[in-house]
Order: C-alpha cells, then sequence, then structure tokens
C-alpha cells in the first residue's frame, strides 16, 4: 500500500515522540537513580559511622578484659597499662553508639540494656582488679567462677552483633537495592534503546518506502512529463499548424471577400453614374407630355430617392464590411508578425501616446497623470504602442461629456518578476453586464453614440496575449474604469505566444 | 507411664568427671585400668570365658535419683532381666551418696551377679561399686568409672547431629543464610564439646550468623525465655536457636511472645523433653528436632550384658549411647523403640543405630575393667 504524504508525517511524529519519550524514560530514571544513590551514600554513611563505634567498643570492652584477666593472673601491674585507656575509649563509644542510633527507636531498649551491660562489665572488671590489689586472690578466682563476666561480655556481644549486623543489613539491603536499580536502568535502557532501534527502525524503513515511492511517483512524473512534452509539442505544432490555417483561410477569406465588394463598390460608382443619366432621362421627360405618365412618375421616385438611397446603403455596408475585413486581416496579421524583443522606454511611449491624444484632450478639457514606477522593460516596443495607444484612444473616445476627462497612467513592478500598467479614466464607464464581453471582437457597450466597430479592445487582448501578459478592467458606470494590464518586464524572444 | 529422659548428656558425663577427679582410695584388688586408653570395637564373636562362681543371678539398679531419664534405665534393666531370667533389684539413692554406699555395699553382701549404678557421688560410690567386681560381679555405670562396662554419652556427637540438621536447614529451607543463636551452658564444662561440635557445623555456611552465643542463666526454660527476650531486643528476626531442650523450650515462648516465630525457623534441642517432643508431633511447630539418649535400650542391653557375663561370655567394656535424632518423621517409631527395647536389641541394624560398643571383657579378664573416664571422642 503506498504511504502518503499525511501517513508519513503522522508515524514520523509519533516515531520521534515515542524515541523522545524513550529518552525521557532514560533521563528520569537516571535522576531518579541518582538521588536514590544520594540517599544510600548518606545510609551507607550512617551505617558504616555506627559500625564502627560497635565494633571499636567491642574491642576497648575485650582490651580491657585482657589487661584484667592478665592481672588477675599475674599481679603485674604491666597489663594494666591498656586498661585505662580501653575503659576511655569503651566510654566514649558507648556514648558515640547512643547518639548515632538515637534517632531509631526501634534500639532504645537495646541501647539502655547495652549501656547497663558495659557498665556492669567494667564494674566487675574493677572489682576484680581491687581484690587482686588487694591481694585477695581467693575472692577474685570466686568472683571469676561465678562466671558473671563472661555471661556479661556474652550478652555485651548480642548487642554488638545486633548492632553491626543491622549496619550490614542497611549496607547489604543499599547494595543490593543499587544492584537492582542499576539492574532497572540497565534493563529500561536495554528495553528503550531497543524501542529506540525499532522506532528508528520503522523511521528508517516509512523513509525508505516513502522516498522509494517519491522517485517513483519522481520517474512516473519524468516519464509522463517527458510525453506531456511530445504531446504539448506536438499540440503546439499542431495549434500553429491551425492557426497558420486559420490566418490563411482569414487572408483568404478575407481576399475573396474583399475582391468581389470591390468589385460592389465599383460597379455601385457605376451604377451611381448611370443614375445621373436616368435622373436626365427623367427629368427631360418631365418636361415633355409624359409628366403625368405613373411609370414616369415611379422612375422618377427611384431615381431621385430610391436608388440614391439604396445606393447610399450599399456604400456605407461595404465600406462597414471593408472596415471589418481590414480590422480581421489586422488582427491576422499582428498574430503572425514575429516579436521584436528589446529595451523598450516605457514612458517614452506613454508620453508620446498622450502627446497623440494632447488635442482630444484639450477638448475635452481633460488632462492625464503619468506615474511611473518601471521606465525600461525587455518587450516588443510596437505591440505596447499599440496597446497604450488603444486604450489612451477608447479613454478619450468615451469620456463623460459632464466632466473634465482625468486619465491616470501608473506603472509598477509586481511579484514574479512582472510588471503592471494601469490606465483608468473618469470616463463612461462599463455597465457590469457588459465587463465581460468587452474584450470580444465586434462587441461593443453603452450608448453608441461614437464611430467604433468594436476591435480596439479585442486587438490589444490579442497583441499583450502575444507578450505573455494579461488584461482585467473595474469599471463603474457613470465613474469610470481601470484597466489593468500585466505582462513580463522581460519578454523572452521565444514568448510569442501566439507563435 | 512412658519413660522420659532428663537431662541424659548432662548426668551422664557429670557423673564421669566426678569420678575422675576422685582420689584413689585403699585398694584390695586389681585397680582395673587407669591410663586412658582407645578401645578396639567390639568383637561379639570373642571366645567365652569362665562363669562367675558363687553369684546369684541378681541384677540391681542403683539409681540416683528418680529422675525420668534414670526411669527408662530402669525399665531397660528390668525387661532385660526378666527375658534373661535374673532377679531384678531397684534400689534408688534420692541423691543420697551415702545412702547409695550402703545400698551397694549390701548388694555385695549379698552376692548380686550385676550392679548397674548411676551415682550420686561417684567418688564415694567407686569402692563400693570396686567390691562388686573384685566379688566377680558384673558392674556397669552411667558414664562415671569404675565399670566393667562403662556407658559413655558422645557430647560432641551429640551436639554434631544437633548442628548437622540445623546446617541442612539453613541450606535447603533458608537459602543459607540465617541468623543463629546457641544457648550454651557455661555451669557444665564438660557439655563445652556439644556446643563446639555446634559451632563446627555452623562454621561451613557462610550465610549464618551467630547473633548470640550465651548461657542462660538459670539453665531452665525461664532462663532460656529470658535470654532469647534480650536477643530479640538486638536481633529482631532470629532463624535457628540451638541448645538444650529446656532453654530452647524458653527461647520459643520468647519468640512467641514477641510474634517473632515463622514456619522456617528452626528450633532443636537436646535431651528429647517431653515438651520439646510434643512441640515436634505437633508437626507446624518451628520446634523440629531433639536429640534424645534412649535410656530404655541401653538399660536393656545392660541387662543383657549382665546376663552375659553370669553365663561366662565376653562383653563390651564400654558403650556408646548415641543419639537420636528425633523429629516429626521418626518420633512415632522411636516411641515404639523405647517401649520395647528388647526388640530392638534383637535387631542388630536398628541396636546398631542407638548403641555403638568397645573393647572386650568377661569374668576371667575382670581386672581390665575401665578406671577412668572414658570417652569414644578423646582424641
Amino acid at each position: 500500500m503506498p504511504i502518503s504524504s499525511r501517513f508519513f508525517v503522522q508515524s514520523t511524529t509519533a516515531l520521534l515522540l515515542v524515541g523522545f519519550l524513550a529518552l525521557l524514560g532514560i533521563v528520569g530514571m537516571t535522576i531518579w537513580l541518582s538521588e536514590r544513590a544520594q540517599v544510600y551514600f548518606n545510609e551507607v554513611i550512617a551505617a558504616r559511622d555506627a559500625r564502627s563505634a560497635a565494633v571499636d567498643l567491642r574491642n576497648a570492652v575485650q582490651t580491657a578484659e585482657s589487661s584484667q584477666r592478665g592481672f588477675s593472673l599475674t599481679g603485674n601491674e604491666i597489663y594494666l597499662a591498656s586498661y585505662g585507656p580501653a575503659k576511655a575509649l569503651a566510654e566514649r563509644q558507648l556514648a558515640a553508639v547512643n547518639r548515632m542510633l538515637a534517632s531509631d527507636d526501634g534500639v532504645n531498649a537495646s541501647l539502655q540494656r547495652l549501656t547497663t551491660i558495659v557498665n556492669e562489665k567494667f564494674a566487675e572488671m574493677d572489682q576484680a582488679i581491687a581484690l587482686k590489689r588487694e591481694y585477695r586472690d581467693a575472692e577474685a578466682l570466686a568472683l571469676t567462677r561465678t562466671n558473671r563476666g563472661k555471661t556479661l561480655m556474652d550478652e555485651a556481644n548480642i548487642f554488638f552483633v545486633g548492632i553491626i549486623s543491622a549496619a550490614d543489613e542497611r549496607l547489604t539491603n543499599g547494595v543490593a537495592e543499587q544492584k537492582a536499580n542499576a539492574t532497572l536502568l540497565r534493563l529500561f535502557s536495554i528495553i528503550s534503546g531497543i524501542v529506540i532501534v525499532i522506532v528508528i527502525g520503522i523511521a528508517a524503513v516509512t523513509v525508505v518506502r516513502y522516498t522509494r515511492e517519491l522517485r517513483r511517483a519522481r520517474t512516473e512524473v519524468s516519464v509522463l512529463n517527458a510525453g506531456l512534452e511530445q504531446r504539448v509539442e506536438a499540440r503546439t505544432a499542431d495549434l500553429a499548424h491551425a492557426n497558420a490555417e486559420i490566418q490563411r483561410f482569414v487572408q483568404i477569406i478575407s481576399h475573396d471577400l474583399r475582391a468581389p465588394l470591390v468589385s460592389i463598390v465599383g460597379f455601385t460608382g457605376e451604377i451611381e453614374e448611370s443614375l445621373g443619366s436616368l435622373r436626365l432621362l427623367v427629368d427631360h421627360s418631365n418636361a415633355g407630355s409624359g409628366a403625368d405618365d405613373p411609370v414616369l412618375q415611379e422612375a422618377r421616385a427611384a431615381a431621385t430617392e430610391l436608388l440614391p438611397e439604396a445606393i447610399g446603403y450599399i456604400r456605407s455596408s461595404t465600406e462597414k464590411m471593408e472596415r471589418l475585413i481590414g480590422a480581421v486581416l489586422k488582427l491576422a496579421r499582428e498574430g503572425r508578425r514575429p516579436l521584436k524583443v528589446e529595451p523598450v522606454d516605457l514612458r517614452e511611449i506613454v508620453t508620446d501616446a498622450a502627446g497623440a491624444i494632447q488635442h482630444q484632450l484639450s477638448e475635452a478639457d481633460g488632462k492625464i497623470d503619468i506615474d511611473m514606477d518601471v521606465d525600461t522593460i525587455q518587450s516588443d516596443r510596437f505591440s505596447i504602442e499599440m496597446i497604450v495607444g488603444n486604450l489612451l484612444d477608447n479613454a478619450v473616445k468615451y469620456h463623460a461629456k459632464d466632466r473634465p476627462l482625468h486619465i491616470k497612467v501608473r506603472t509598477r513592478v509586481i511579484a514574479d518578476d512582472d510588471i503592471e500598467i494601469e490606465i483608468a479614466d473618469n470616463g463612461r464607464g462599463i455597465a457590469e453586464r457588459d465587463q465581460g464581453r468587452v474584450f470580444d471582437l465586434f462587441k461593443r457597450s453603452g450608448t453608441q453614440d461614437r464611430p467604433g466597430d468594436g476591435i480596439g479592445l479585442a486587438y490589444v487582448l490579442a497583441v499583450l496575449h502575444n507578450l505573455g501578459g494579461a488584461i482585467s478592467l473595474t469599471s463603474e458606470l457613470g465613474r469610470g474604469t481601470s484597466f489593468r494590464l500585466t505582462m513580463p518586464r522581460a519578454l523572452r524572444a521565444a514568448e510569442n505566444i501566439a507563435a | 507411664m512412658r519413660p522420659q529422659i532428663m537431662w541424659p548428656g548432662v548426668a551422664v558425663f557429670a557423673l564421669g568427671l566426678v569420678a575422675a577427679a576422685a582420689p584413689a582410695g585403699a585398694q584390695s584388688g586389681p585397680p582395673g585400668i587407669t591410663t586412658p586408653k582407645p578401645l578396639a570395637p567390639f568383637d561379639s564373636s570373642a571366645p567365652a570365658c569362665s562363669a562367675p562362681p558363687g553369684l546369684e543371678k541378681m541384677l540391681a539398679f542403683s539409681q540416683d535419683t528418680r529422675r525420668e531419664f534414670m526411669q527408662g534405665v530402669d525399665q531397660g534393666l528390668a525387661a532385660a532381666a526378666k527375658d534373661r531370667g535374673l532377679h531384678y533389684r531397684l534400689l534408688v539413692a534420692d541423691s543420697d551418696a551415702a545412702r547409695q554406699a550402703e545400698q551397694v555395699r549390701s548388694l555385695v553382701a549379698t552376692r548380686a551377679g550385676g550392679v548397674v549404678a548411676s551415682a550420686v557421688d561417684s567418688v564415694s560410690l567407686a569402692p563400693r561399686l570396686q567390691e562388686v567386681m573384685w566379688s566377680g560381679g558384673y558392674v556397669s555405670t552411667v558414664v562415671a568409672p569404675p565399670a566393667t562396662s562403662l556407658l559413655n554419652a558422645p557430647q560432641y556427637l551429640t551436639g554434631k547431629v544437633l548442628g548437622d540438621a540445623a546446617s541442612a536447614h539453613i541450606k535447603g529451607t533458608l537459602g543459607g543464610k540465617a541468623k543463629v543463636v546457641l544457648l550454651t551452658q557455661d555451669s557444665l564444662e564438660f557439655l563445652a564439646p556439644r556446643f563446639v561440635a555446634l559451632r563446627d557445623s555452623l562454621r561451613d555456611i557462610p550465610g549464618a550468623t551467630v547473633v548470640a552465643d550465651i548461657s542462660p542463666n538459670p539453665v531452665s526454660k525461664d532462663g532460656g525465655f529470658a535470654t532469647m527476650r534480650t536477643i530479640l531486643l538486638a536481633n529482631p528476626d532470629v532463624d535457628v536457636v540451638l541448645g538444650a531442650d529446656n532453654v530452647v523450650l524458653g527461647a520459643l515462648a520468647a519468640l512467641r511472645a514477641a510474634g517473632k516465630t515463622r514456619a522456617n525457623q528452626f528450633l532443636g534441642g537436646i535431651d528429647g523433653e517431653p515438651e520439646a517432643v510434643s512441640e515436634i508431633k505437633k508437626g507446624n511447630s518451628p520446634y523440629r528436632i531433639s536429640i534424645s539418649l534412649a535410656s530404655p535400650i541401653f538399660g536393656y542391653a545392660m541387662g543383657q550384658h549382665a546376663a552375659d557375663w553370669l553365663e561366662g561370655k565376653s562383653i563390651p567394656q564400654a558403650m556408646d549411647i548415641l543419639p537420636s535424632p528425633l523429629t516429626a518423621a521418626n518420633v512415632a517409631q522411636y516411641e515404639a523403640d523405647l517401649a520395647n527395647p528388647g526388640s530392638v536389641y534383637a535387631d542388630p541394624a536398628r541396636r546398631a543405630a542407638y548403641l555403638k560398643m568397645y573393647g572386650n571383657i568377661c569374668y576371667d579378664s575382670r581386672d581390665q575393667y575401665l578406671n577412668f573416664p572414658w570417652s569414644s571422642e578423646r582424641k
């Protein structure tokens, strides 16, 4: 199934989101583990300190006990050298253990008991030393044989082991937690890595598939384009051929029409000349006896009224037909005329065209404003002159008689390196219903009080089309009309559209 | 009532130690073997010798107290005497050494063929027992010499059986990790080997931590309770408790009072105390084992040996009463064996499970009686 662009974007976004979430998870997990590691580190320090204090306390008691036993056996004071320091160390470490574990409610009873035991142990050892120093060996031996000292030491060991075991357990649990956390992180990272790899894999597959499909589509488009260009070229050639055929046809028709038209005009002249003879004949007849002859009367009417009128109609019709044929020929020739692309001074053309209508402007009490942002373009001078000239002629021709004519010509560069020429007037304006057909050949609008055949705007449209341009209008009846022409700023030689 | 064992190892070995410390008295007969030496295994096929002349077919038991353990000896002796056609007499000293000595003297006077004694004071009783031997009679004592055939309770082996059972539990059930409490008995030095054995068993398990190695004071159920309560202050979670039955029963009570008993705990004791056996029979108690010395069975063996002696047969110079581990699985069979020691003795395999015999002696070689605190475990 082909991958749509939308699917590609959505799937890629989703995959990126999944990958991002996986990375976010790893980062979050790492931060959490760091926090746990800090907690563990603090616990390790606390457990290590408590353990160390308990071990030191036990060692101190054992050192004191060894010292006391050595003295009890030998009576040698040398053995007691370490007794005092050991006792002092034991007292300090006992206080340290109590301080370190004071916050743990569960061990308060243990600490109280341990304190009692250690104190009793030292009291027992002090008593044994005192008895020995007083040479009361039997009593000292009896004291030893009570096993009181051993019992106290055994019981103290229970608490030492308890504190050390608890510390070891905290350390072990901490290490286990750290291991578990590390394993968890490793597992999570592996899973996330797999997810990311899968995401990347899916994304890569999607991209590859999408790219492959794009390449295939591009290939298909290229193939189609190649075919299309060939078809366009063929069609263009066909159109050019057809256009040439039409133009030849138009020329032939025009020529064939013009030939009989010339004959009609000629024979009309001969008829008109003959009509003079006829009119003389009639006049002579009127002067004779046949003045009342009805036939003669009818002939007189024909010679003096009907025929001149008919000839007048024939003349005006043939003149109109000639103009029309001329217009058709002009359009046909324009279509065939090769464009001469050259630097064209737009300002000069507009100024010359304005000068050409200066007389009519003066008669209409009008003026023309020229605002040129674009001076020189690459185009066909003749075409530009025809376009501008026709539009200015129209503006003058159809000006409103109730107000002075005001024409504005403005040029400017628009997007895509095109230029726009706007020619606006405050003339009669064009009714909205006529605006769509004023560019059609032989179509006119509004009051037909001015001579014209409806050719000008069609000609402008045809010429502008040859330049690769377009024309549009905005008009309001009784207010004026504005024509906007767009064309390339630089016409290429090959852009003779009609060709 | 079925006889029960009460501190057998303690009683048995204590007598031996007291005897060992006794001063030598005036001798009117051979002193016996006074220098410690090892004994070869008993040879049951050793040739017979002369039967002691002029002695009554009578077996007497000079009992120190009416302890259940000794009641078991009495039961075994009576059964053997009955089976072998001997006249049986029980003389209880009720912890009166002089009375016991006098009772034994009277037995010499009546030319009793065999005397078994559990001494109140082995030192004062020794001369009287020698008189029996010099008269040709059979003398067997519970641990303390002198004796024609001396009974020994191997303390190390007793502790080792318990320790190995605990080790197996730690390895098999507790995953090799355990907090262990050893309730010792400092007041009796001769019991030290059993605790050495316990420590030796546990030494092979790196995960076993001895959190307490202490002697309850007193060595009783109450002492065990108080000591365990103290231990729980410092070590709230205990997995294994080992010691004599009475102190371990006290520890169990303390654990229960603290709500610290668990199904996977292991509590084991020595002595086969009735309450311990009762706990074992429950099946769901953490009290899993008690190491017992089967007094009716060795009592029965003593009676048989006395009869053999009077018939001129060779008998063992010494005999170990082997520790019997009582568990929920075997306690019924054990009790059946105690109820009928004759059937155990008649079956060599079952007999070997309870008794191990050393050396040979008969009427003709009666001067080779043991007069030192012999132990099969002596290095």
